[in-house]
């Protein structure tokens, strides 16, 4: 009876450690972002007629920044000195391709969805070899990317036409080329300039990617002050020369003209404004801003405030839950591109990731000693606090504009959470030691209890026909799989006494 | 030129070699100091003076139910059995007394009340020596719990730093300070857990250690019902101890052990008392109602429970409960962090009017009880290996999770009944909290290792935070003279120390 179960256990960790079962996760969350690409109308949640918009406008036009704004655009809030159109000026390139071909504008959204599914799909192989490179083993790689994919703000982000996609992409490569520079003992200059690259079309995408680009570009550096010293400029200049010509020609090329956008954007911002991002009014006057959803909330929130503010503790508490919340939730733009109807987080799921992240916290703590000799963890984790210290800063210093708990997203946190995730797990594997059985029933029961509502599942269930393009197979097919989820899925007590 | 900079370097050197002695002499100093055993007593003598203050200068009653305890103790002063067979009407604004709510700590404390009813007819005086036999109680169980964390081989420093933190949380004196069963309870659990960790140390069984055993836990399960998670816990913890530890030959060890003491007849009666009073209550309650603490409206009328205030709201709440949304748990519990780090540093009172006032804790306090919660947590768990070979740790760190756990489910089953954060209250946690905070010191002790200099530094930057509203601090800069005796004295020796303490405070 022993030998039969250990040869069933491990048959199962051969079978969650294996290429194929990687490339499952990979379908399982193409097929849930699909899906909701699919049936979820246009304009999603987290912004995406701000995105579609302005890449719709940037395929009528060559150069990559707005001079003159029309009032039509001031929807979008203040171009002319946004640090954000960088990912909108690339997505219109295929944009245009669609175009050509089609001028129906439900295959225009999908086939833009289906390019920013793309980008994830590409930031997760690329965090996976990122893992291999860091010596993870495969089948902790594959648990944590599991556990990422089912969580249902990922491939709700991914089925969204949003520069997140793009800057999950990006943070996956950034991190890689950063570990290529850690683990390499000969200087290779291209890994350089790249980190630098990078880091450049990151913040010019969004500007919360400058935290990342910091942590990084700081860590690296310091590495290769302490481990080349004197060398570096011999060593730059051998692996320079022997570098191909074309490599040179690309690089320096793309460097260029990134680096020009870069200066022109936060150098001018900074000199000119004295900040990397200049308030909408000071570039369009207060009246025009208010034809931007976040400035007119912005102004009535500020109008509105009253009262004695929380202190940190009550806020922290309050952004931790709303974050949480935030990777669970699910909802829809019912009335045009405002009026979000939100679906609440499914309560089983919610219960396992909060236990799950107060017990795997502890274990990180407790395994810390052993995770920390991971190649590349200390920048890994420079660029993960700076990150979300960075942005729980930003939230807090809203709050105390407002007086309100405004922008806090869970999916602010995905391009760190394949990192996080991975040490969460990493970190659970060390405190059980070799106890392989009951690791795999901890996996088991863990994911049974993750499932109900997990991914797509929470989507389905939380939707109505509302939330759905106006198609009648779209209607009939999510409502099927609703049908058929339901007796699965289990509600609070209370809603069911209703 | 040369020679000028190379004296200049010299006396360089020189100079940062005397400030590096310096700073050695004066951390050498710090650190001698603070693992005295003087520190200690100065210490425990601070934490007196704290709660001796509030004592004397917060009117009666104190928030933490001081009336209910007080009026009990009266009951119990006109009579010498420790049961109430027919409870009186006017009684009833108390719930039901027989079956919980009137303790031994209520019985007990009468003997000292009838004593200074004797010696004095001041409601004043008798009511603050009530409450100064309260702080005796605590001061004594935090010297049981210095000598527990000796026994598992804490250092003096460690222990006297924690004790001096945990006298430093403004909800400690004001809960010391009021006559209340917690601080009985205090005292008992200190003295349980110091018999509990006797017996793991002890390497051959010794029939006292286990009479006692069962006579401070059945007496403390009668101070109060939440001591049973203890005493329920570390019955099972000691069960396998003793099991794995001796097998077969412990009832046969322990005989040998019995039959060698004199004074067995004292010893069958102790027990008998002891678990016979237990059994009285709580099985007696199992047998009846199916708890060991049943419902009011269980055991007398709905009519004579309804006189009980908090019986009142609890039975409104929970008829009105579908009125208020139900939160997730993950809510709840982030609501209860909240509630529970939060209410340690603020203070409260009844003002003139009779009416309960309270005021909230000062920014830093509340800031370092969240934060430091959340760090002294992360530290326990990273330094988990400087407990881990430590027997007596391990069933510590146990008792003190299971008061955590039993608190926190009681909490959120009251919730789920009413679907309000009632009865959330960090005194509940104040019988384990020495344990917590000296587990914190040895873990940040374990943390810089050999560097003294970073030890004492983050002591005195700890220290200096709490200057801002520690300990007595917050109930002197907060309170006002309503909520005093009213002696002119009283509020004036608070004025006194207000307009010293309050330029101090940012």
């Amino acid at each position: 009876m022993r030998g039969k179960i250990k040869k069933v256990v491990n048959k199962a960790v051969q079978i969650i450690g294996s290429r194929y079962f990687f490339w499952f996760i990979i379908a399982l969350f193409v097929f849930q972002a699909v899906w909701i690409a699919l049936s979820f109308r246009y304009s999603m949640m987290y912004d995406e007629y701000y995105h579609f918009g302005l890449i719709e406008y940037f395929s009528h036009q060559w150069l990559p920044w707005i001079n003159n704004q029309s009032v039509n655009l001031d929807q979008y809030s203040a171009l002319a000195r946004s640090p954000y159109l960088f990912y909108h000026y690339l997505l219109s390139f295929p944009f245009r391709i669609v175009a050509l071909f089609t001028s129906d504008f439900y295959t225009q959204v999908i086939s833009t969805r289906f390019i920013n599914i793309g980008l994830f799909v590409g930031g997760l192989v690329v965090f996976a070899k990122l893992f291999k490179a860091m010596k993870i083993q495969p089948i902790f790689r594959n648990v944590a990317l599991l556990f990422l994919v089912l969580l249902p703000v990922t491939p709700f982000v991914a089925a969204t036409v949003s520069y997140d996609n793009a800057i999950f992409l990006l943070t996956a490569i950034f991190m890689f080329v950063g570990i290529r520079i850690i683990q390499s003992p000969k200087i290779q200059w291209h890994d350089y300039v790249l980190i630098v690259l990078i880091g450049m079309a990151g913040s010019l995408m969004k500007i919360a990617f400058l935290p990342i680009f910091a942590a990084g570009f700081i860590y690296v550096f310091i590495h290769l002050f302490i481990n080349h010293r004197k060398k570096i400029k011999y060593n730059f200049i051998q692996s320079f020369i022997a570098s191909s010509l074309w490599l040179k020609l690309l690089l320096i090329i793309s460097t260029v003209i990134v680096g020009f956008f870069f200066i022109e954007r936060f150098g001018v911002n900074i000199i000119q404004y004295h900040s990397l991002e200049p308030s909408c009014a000071v570039q369009i006057g207060a009246e025009r801003c208010r034809s931007n959803y976040v400035e007119l909330r912005s102004g009535d929130l500020k109008k509105a405030r009253t009262g004695v503010p929380a202190q940190a503790p009550q806020y922290t508490l309050t952004w931790i839950s709303t974050m949480e919340s935030g990777l669970l939730i699910t909802g829809a733009n019912t009335k045009g591109k405002y009026g979000t109807e939100m679906g609440q987080p499914l309560p089983i799921i919610s219960v396992v990731v909060s236990i799950g992240a107060i017990v795997s916290l502890a274990t990180f703590f407790y395994s810390f000693d052993k995770l920390r000799k991971l190649s590349g963890f200390w920048m890994m984790m420079s660029i993960s606090i700076l990150y979300v210290g960075v942005l729980f800063y930003k939230n807090f210093s809203d709050y105390y504009t407002y007086y309100q708990a405004i922008a806090i997203q869970g999916r602010y946190l995905l391009p760190l959470l394949p990192v996080i995730m991975v040490f969460l797990v990493l970190g659970i594997n060390y405190t059980m030691k070799k106890r392989l059985r009951l690791k795999l029933v901890t996996l088991i029961v863990v994911l049974v209890f993750y499932m109900n509502g997990a991914g797509i599942i929470t989507h389905i269930i939380r939707s109505r026909n509302a939330w759905y393009w106006d198609n009648q197979t779209v209607y009939q097919v999510n409502n099927e799989a609703k049908n058929l989820l339901n007796p699965f899925v289990k509600e609070y007590w209370y809603e069911k006494e209703k | 030129m040369v020679n000028s900079l190379k004296s200049m370097r010299a006396w360089l050197l020189k100079a940062v070699h005397l400030v590096q002695k310096t700073v050695r002499v004066i951390i050498d100093y710090i650190v001698l100091i603070v693992s005295s055993r003087y520190f200690f007593w100065g210490v425990i003598a601070f934490f007196i003076f704290e709660a001796v203050w509030v004592a004397c200068s917060f009117r009666y009653p104190m928030v933490f139910d001081e009336s209910f305890h007080v009026t009990i103790t009266k009951l119990f002063s006109n009579q010498l059995s420790p049961f109430i067979l027919n409870q009186p009407d006017f009684y009833d604004r108390y719930g039901n007394l027989s079956n919980g709510n009137a303790t031994i700590f209520h019985y007990l404390m009468s003997f000292p009340y009838r004593l200074i009813v004797s010696l004095s007819g001041s409601f004043m005086i008798q009511i603050v020596f009530m409450r100064v036999l309260n702080i005796i109680m605590v001061a004594s169980g935090l010297m049981i719990f210095a000598n527990i964390f000796k026994k598992i081989g804490i250092r003096q420093v460690c222990i006297n730093v924690a004790l001096l933190f945990f006298a430093l949380i403004p909800i400690v004196s004001l809960v010391a300070a009021t006559v209340n069963y917690d601080n009985m309870l205090f005292l008992f659990t200190a003295w349980y857990l110091a018999v509990c960790v006797n017996i793991l140390k002890s390497k051959k069984i010794i029939w006292h250690n286990y009479v006692w055993l069962v006579i401070i836990g059945c007496f403390a399960s009668l101070v109060k019902f939440t001591f049973l998670p203890i005493f329920a816990a570390s019955a099972i913890y000691l069960i396998f101890f003793v099991v794995k530890e001796y097998g077969k030959t412990f009832i046969a060890k322990f005989m040998q052990s019995l039959f060698l003491a004199n004074k067995l007849t004292i010893i069958t009666t102790s027990i008998l008392l002891a678990v016979g009073m237990f059994s009285n209550l709580y099985l007696q309650n199992v047998v009846r109602y199916g708890t060991p603490f049943p419902a009011c409206e269980k055991t007398m009328s709905l009519e004579r429970c309804m006189k009980s205030y908090t019986i009142k709201r609890s039975i409104n709440l929970e008829k009105t409960k579908n009125e208020r949304p139900l939160s997730p748990l993950p809510v709840f519990t982030l609501d209860w962090i909240e509630i529970m780090t939060q209410s340690p540093g603020s203070t409260a009172a009844t003002s003139a009017t009779g009416r309960m006032v309270a005021a909230n804790p000062f920014i830093a306090m509340r800031n370092i009880i969240f934060f430091g919660s959340i760090f002294v947590l992360v530290i326990i768990i990273y330094c988990w290996r400087a407990f881990s070979k430590n027997k007596g740790w391990y069933f510590l760190i146990i008792i003190a999770s299971t008061v955590f756990m039993a608190v926190f489910i009681d909490n959120y089953l009251v919730y789920l009944k009413t679907h309000a954060m009632v009865g959330i209250q960090p005194r509940y946690l104040l019988g384990v909290l020495p344990i917590v905070i000296v587990m914190a010191v040895v873990s940040v002790g374990f943390l810089f290792k050999k560097s003294r200099y970073l030890k004492v530094v983050t002591l005195l930057i700890m220290l200096l935070i709490f200057t801002q509203g520690g300990g007595l601090i917050t109930h002197i800069v907060r309170s006002n003279c309503n909520w005093y005796w009213d002696k002119a004295i009283v509020c004036e020796a608070n004025n006194r120390a207000r307009d010293l303490l309050t330029p101090l405070i940012k």
